[in-house]
């Protein structure tokens, strides 16, 4: 026991830690290790099994190209957008900075169906988009802004408390001395943020591969096509393949991990430094 | 004159930051800008820097019409309350920035950068610290980085927003002895922003009050004590009582006690402005004795030229226009603290 105790009641540290651990067990680690228990419910082969048709692999590459769009497009406008909120006064920032939340408070099914609404057969812009002779619902071009909106406030979450607490102090001792827009951006305003980012950019990725409601609205389902990894789970799932749908699933999951993985891992490398950046 | 400010307005919303500031710094000159919070000293600073634009009014230096200049091309140095260095270079890459972001031609090489940034390590006494990330220095520390990163561009013009507002009162003192002894070196035309009125008068060779956007006066620190422009500037500089009196065919009454008026004097009801220095108390008998003793001048040391005695003989009268007496110009002679002393402050900076 250390020698400063900060609660005043005694002994209450063990129990909550204990209650704390109980429920991440009963809810996260539980969950989890049913996911690997019930793909390899039939062993390796029947694990493997699951990824023999090219379905399987259609899924995975197709949800990789849709994080590997929308999570840049989003790591952008999440910069811009903290850059904008933290660095200038205007009229509605207020207003923007509660837009940029809003996918956090809506279903992600509505923010599936507001694209059908807008480019589906009956939609808004149908007549337009008949014109051209371009679809966007059913296509992946429809994932993809389904996901970037989803998705769309992770990075800017992660910068602006950030942006916002460190100030423009540096950026405008960098004008006085010198420093051109380009410059100020690369030296001084990225690096001051890396950590921030890279952690909205993780967490943007996981969702991004991970979303299901507003991509399944959006989605149509067509095997081979337009099915991204959780929806191919769906599909197994509901065509009883058990197995099937929890070898998916171990993929997502093991995305998931890594993700957490090399997080950890950059913190610990890079440890001296965000100590000492952040004590500042 | 290489600065010259003329008629400098700025409004922020309504509110009027700078009131037609008119002010002329001198090449090398160590002009302080003092005044209370809301002044407008740190707009004045920030348009000088190139961070702010005014509504109207020009800012020149050596002819060249500064407020068309980008900052890169004013070559302005400025100096922050809270530091603003870097947090995630070390003090060498601090203070190489703003060489190294010069544009490919007019950069220095890398060894010429290298060798820029030990002698500004030596000039600001932080040798072997280069290493060092800021969070690791003291506040001290800190601001000399950023003292030594705003000469790494050879300014000809230092900026200094309130650089010692966040650092405790002993060192403030020390910083404060040692920003002059810089300014002897480098020669730098040097403005200094601060709300504490002693740190100004104990550094600058010059100090603007301002007031509400306007300046009250701009006088050498002697000046300004003995000769107040104003009873604003009297009472900002401090140590006053004001007593109400009357002016009567050339007496000063206060209070049942009479004196010889100064002349120059309004005449009819006055505010008798006296600071405790400026009064020597006697046993009653008229004559104050040789033991009577002023008390202790805010005004730093080396603007004062009296021991006991030394002064007149009888409390002076002083309603903002006091008797003139020989300024004693020790200042610009006075011996600067010996290199041993700001080293000793710093390693008791270090935390």
């Amino acid at each position: 026991m250390s020698a400063v105790r900060r609660s005043p009641v005694r002994g209450l540290a063990p129990l909550l830690i204990g209650v704390a651990l109980l429920w991440l067990a009963l809810v996260v680690l539980l969950p989890l290790g049913m996911v690997f228990a019930e793909a390899f419910r039939r062993g390796l082969d029947g694990f493997l099994d699951a990824f023999s048709e090219p379905d399987a692999w259609s899924a995975v590459r197709l949800t990789l190209l849709v994080a590997a769009i929308s999570v840049p497009l989003n790591a952008l406008f999440g910069l811009a957008a903290a850059w904008c909120i933290t660095r200038y006064e205007f009229r509605g920032k207020a207003l923007l900075t509660t837009l940029i939340d809003l996918p956090f408070s809506v279903s992600p099914v509505i923010s599936g169906l507001v694209w059908v609404l807008l480019f589906g057969t009956a939609g808004w812009f149908a007549p337009l988009l008949d014109a051209l002779g371009v679809r966007v619902i059913f296509t992946v071009t429809g994932l993809v802004l389904a996901t970037i909106l989803v998705t769309l406030p992770f990075v800017a979450r992660e910068l602006i408390p950030l942006m916002q607490q460190q100030g423009a102090d540096e950026e405008l001792a960098a004008v006085t001395l010198g420093a051109g827009p380009w410059a100020i951006f690369s030296r001084v305003t990225l690096p001051n943020v890396r950590w921030a980012l890279l952690y909205g950019v993780l967490l943007c990725n996981a969702r991004a591969m991970g979303e299901f409601g507003a991509v399944s609205v959006v989605s149509g389902h067509i095997r081979g096509l337009t099915n991204t990894l959780p929806l191919h789970v769906e599909i197994l799932y509901n065509e009883y393949d058990f197995v099937g749908a929890f070898a998916t699933a171990t993929v997502l999951a093991s995305l998931a991990l890594v993700t957490l993985l090399i997080k950890s891992l950059l913190e610990w490398r890079f440890a001296d430094e965000l100590a000492a950046t952040r004590r500042h | 004159m290489p600065l010259s400010i003329q008629n400098l307005t700025k409004t922020f919303r309504g509110f009027t930051a700078l009131d037609a500031i008119a002010l002329e710094v001198g090449e090398g000159e160590f002009l302080a800008l003092l005044g209370p919070s809301g002044s407008g000293k740190t707009t004045l600073l920030r348009i000088m820097a190139g961070l702010d634009q005014p509504d109207a009014g020009a800012v020149a230096f050596d002819g060249e019409d500064f407020l068309v200049q980008t900052p890169r091309q004013r070559r302005v140095g400025l100096v922050f309350q809270h530091y603003a260095l870097f947090r995630h270079m070390t003090v060498a890459d601090n203070i190489a920035f703003g060489l190294k972001v010069r544009p490919r031609g007019q950069r220095p090489s890398k060894a010429d950068i290298a060798a820029r940034v030990s002698e500004l390590l030596r000039l600001v006494q932080l040798e072997g610290l280069e290493k060092r990330y800021p969070a690791q220095l003291s506040g001290g520390q800190r601001q000399r980085v950023a003292l030594a990163r705003a000469l790494a561009i050879q300014p000809r013009l230092l900026l200094l927003d309130e650089p010692f507002g966040a650092l405790d009162a002993k060192v403030r003192r020390e910083l404060r002895r040692w920003l002059r002894h810089i300014h002897n070196e480098t020669g730098v035309t040097t403005v200094f922003v601060t709300h504490d009125q002693e740190e100004a008068l104990d550094l600058a060779d010059r100090v603007a009050i301002l007031k509400d956007g306007r300046i009250e006066q701009v006088a050498t620190p002697l000046d300004l004590y003995q000769h107040p422009a104003s009873a604003f500037v009297h009472d900002f500089l401090g140590g006053a009582v004001h007593l109400p009196g009357e002016v009567v065919d050339g007496v000063l009454a206060v209070d049942g006690w009479r004196a010889p008026a100064p002349d120059g004097s309004p005449v009819g009801p006055v505010v008798l402005a006296v600071r405790g220095e400026d009064l020597i108390l006697s046993d009653g008998s008229g004559d104050p004795g040789s033991d009577g003793q002023p008390a202790r001048s805010p005004l730093p040391s080396r603007h004062r030229d009296r021991g006991p005695g030394a002064g007149s003989r009888a409390p002076r009268a002083r309603p903002h226009c006091p008797a003139r007496r020989r300024p004693d110009r020790a200042a610009s002679t006075r011996p600067h603290p010996p290199v041993q002393r700001v080293k000793r402050a710093g390693r008791e900076a270090a935390p």
